[in-house]
């Protein structure tokens, strides 16, 4: 029979790892201890604050809170419309779950999946004066290739986000393994870091004015990029890297320049007031190009030549013009006898128009 | 050596500077490009165990020993600078609070005007800040202001 105090002391509460040890010393007394409070600065997990102004923290609470306000403000009409939606129960995949209130079998069980794996989304709160978009946080994770051979590559990773942000990143190991890129599960292969605050303004302050607009053949952020709750993210190549001040100062120190993506956490419910949000702290978006001649070009090089004006009006029907139409022929599409058959058919009651006769092949 | 880090790097920059300035960048005893395990020359790079020994090993930052009397004056600080914070956060929301419950209150007397009016007067949702708007900055641009600007009428570069 063991003593009293060593019984307790097998079932005592396991503290997390990132508390330091200091306050992990077994005793019979330590039920639900919590690291003392760090606002103290002989705390080793003090944080003595802000050390400059923000100014981007700054311009939002003055300027940008107000614009984004009205900006965002719907009618009751259309906010009651969006908050039925996200609130919608969507049918569940089997009939017989539906009546699982009376069932006495089904209690406990998990929630039926919905149909036509609909998601269920965040339901917005009543607009108010508290539901303006706010920038949260910004998670930066870099996925390093090369640690699957050699795992000191991911040292060069992790200091380089450490430089960037001002924190220490933590190491993500991976779920699933994958025999054609030799992974196994649970091998570290990226890191990841998390900031808000003022190092998140300081950050974002770094992105815009410094790295953006040096970065070679980027257009902005896709305009389609989001999770549909108001999170965007984007992903940069390893010469973006090489862009921010406290790597381009010790550039040589870093012996592997990795790509990494940044993704902005914001309280917006929908991508478009996310978007509203960060073109606010000058963020750039592609806009949708309406240019006949870009459009000819993304369908050339999407489809190729033989099938461009097919798939064009197959799928696009609704922004394929006259000018698109001719800008495409005169860029290399072909118009096949088939398809110009097809399109009379379906389009056309009457004979053939000079237009296609002349460019039949 | 204890094994615990910190969640900020505490080493100075000239430190580190230093540190790495005195280290041999090149990686010593590598096989020759064509032989078999040419890939695992990274191994022997000099540069991640210094970087190993920067975030890892990095000597303990001795924490300063505070007496009772300077517990209390860094208490009275922190609270002072919490209360000041406090107080502006509190004034911008009672700002914020006003100004929507003024946009509310027209934007209800606008639906009772009429529905034309009140329709054109929604912003929609697909809108977005122009990317001309300039941030405030502490100092002005050393190129000063442009005077002669013009925004983009290419129909190309405004698509």
């Amino acid at each position: 029979m063991l003593p009293r105090s060593k019984f307790l002391l097998c079932n005592r509460y396991k503290f997390p790892s990132t508390v330091p040890r200091i306050f992990n010393t077994p005793s019979i007394h330590t039920y639900q201890k919590s690291p003392p409070p760090a606002n103290l600065p002989d705390s080793p997990l003090f944080y003595p604050g802000r050390t400059s102004m923000l100014r981007m923290e700054e311009f939002y609470n003055s300027t940008l809170s107000t614009d984004l306000m009205i900006l965002s403000y719907k009618d009751p009409e259309s906010e009651q419309k969006f908050i039925e939606k996200r609130r919608k129960e969507h049918l569940p995949i089997k009939k017989s779950v539906l009546t699982r209130d009376t069932n006495p079998f089904a209690i406990n069980r998990p929630p039926p999946k919905p149909r036509g794996n609909k998601k269920r989304l965040p339901v917005p709160p009543e607009q108010s004066h508290e539901t303006i978009p706010k920038l949260l946080r910004i998670d930066v994770h870099c996925m390093i290739k090369e640690a699957i051979h050699n795992k000191q590559h991911l040292l060069s990773g992790i200091m380089a986000l450490q430089c960037i942000t001002s924190e220490r990143p933590t190491v993500v190991y991976s779920k699933i393994g994958v025999a054609q890129w030799k992974l196994r599960q649970g091998m570290p292969i990226g890191c990841k870091v998390s900031i808000s605050g003022p190092p998140m303004y300081t950050f974002l302050d770094k992105l815009v004015e410094i790295v953006l607009p040096r970065m070679k053949e980027w257009h902005g952020i896709p305009i389609t990029s989001g999770d549909q709750n108001g999170n965007i993210a984007m992903g940069f190549p390893a010469s973006a890297l090489s862009l921010f001040p406290d790597i381009e100062g010790n550039y040589d120190m870093f012996p592997l320049m990795t790509g990494f993506d940044v993704i902005f956490n914001t309280t917006a419910y929908t991508d478009y007031e996310g978007r509203m949000l960060l073109s606010g702290f000058q963020i750039p978006f592609t806009t949708r190009k309406k240019d006949p001649h870009a459009r000819a070009a993304y369908f050339l090089r999407k489809y190729g030549p033989r099938l461009a004006i097919f798939y064009a009006i197959r799928n696009h029907a609704k922004i394929v013009t006259k000018e698109t139409a001719e800008a495409m022929i005169s860029s290399g599409a072909i118009v096949s006898r088939n398809l110009a058959q097809r399109l009379i058919k379906d389009y056309l009651e009457r004979q053939p128009s000079e237009y296609f006769r002349c460019c039949w092949t | 050596m204890s094994n615990h880090f910190f969640y900020r790097s505490t080493l100075s920059t000239t430190a580190i500077r230093g540190f790495l300035a005195r280290s041999d960048k090149k990686s010593k005893g590598s096989p020759p490009p064509g032989m078999p395990g040419s890939q695992n020359t990274n191994i022997t790079d000099t540069r991640y165990q210094i970087i190993k020994r920067i975030l890892y090993e990095t000597p303990k930052p001795e924490l300063p020993k505070m007496t009772e009397q300077d517990l209390e004056r860094h208490q009275t600080i922190d609270r002072a600078w919490k209360l000041f914070l406090r107080n502006q956060q509190e004034k911008r929301e009672n700002e914020l609070a006003a100004k929507y419950r003024m946009l509310n209150e027209a934007n209800i007397e606008l639906e009772k005007l009429g529905p034309r009016l009140f329709n054109s007067a929604q912003m929609g949702n697909k809108i977005m800040f122009p990317r001309q708007m300039k941030i405030p900055t502490e100092t002005p641009p050393l190129n000063g202001w442009n005077y002669d600007y013009k925004p983009p009428s290419n129909p190309k570069e405004s698509s």
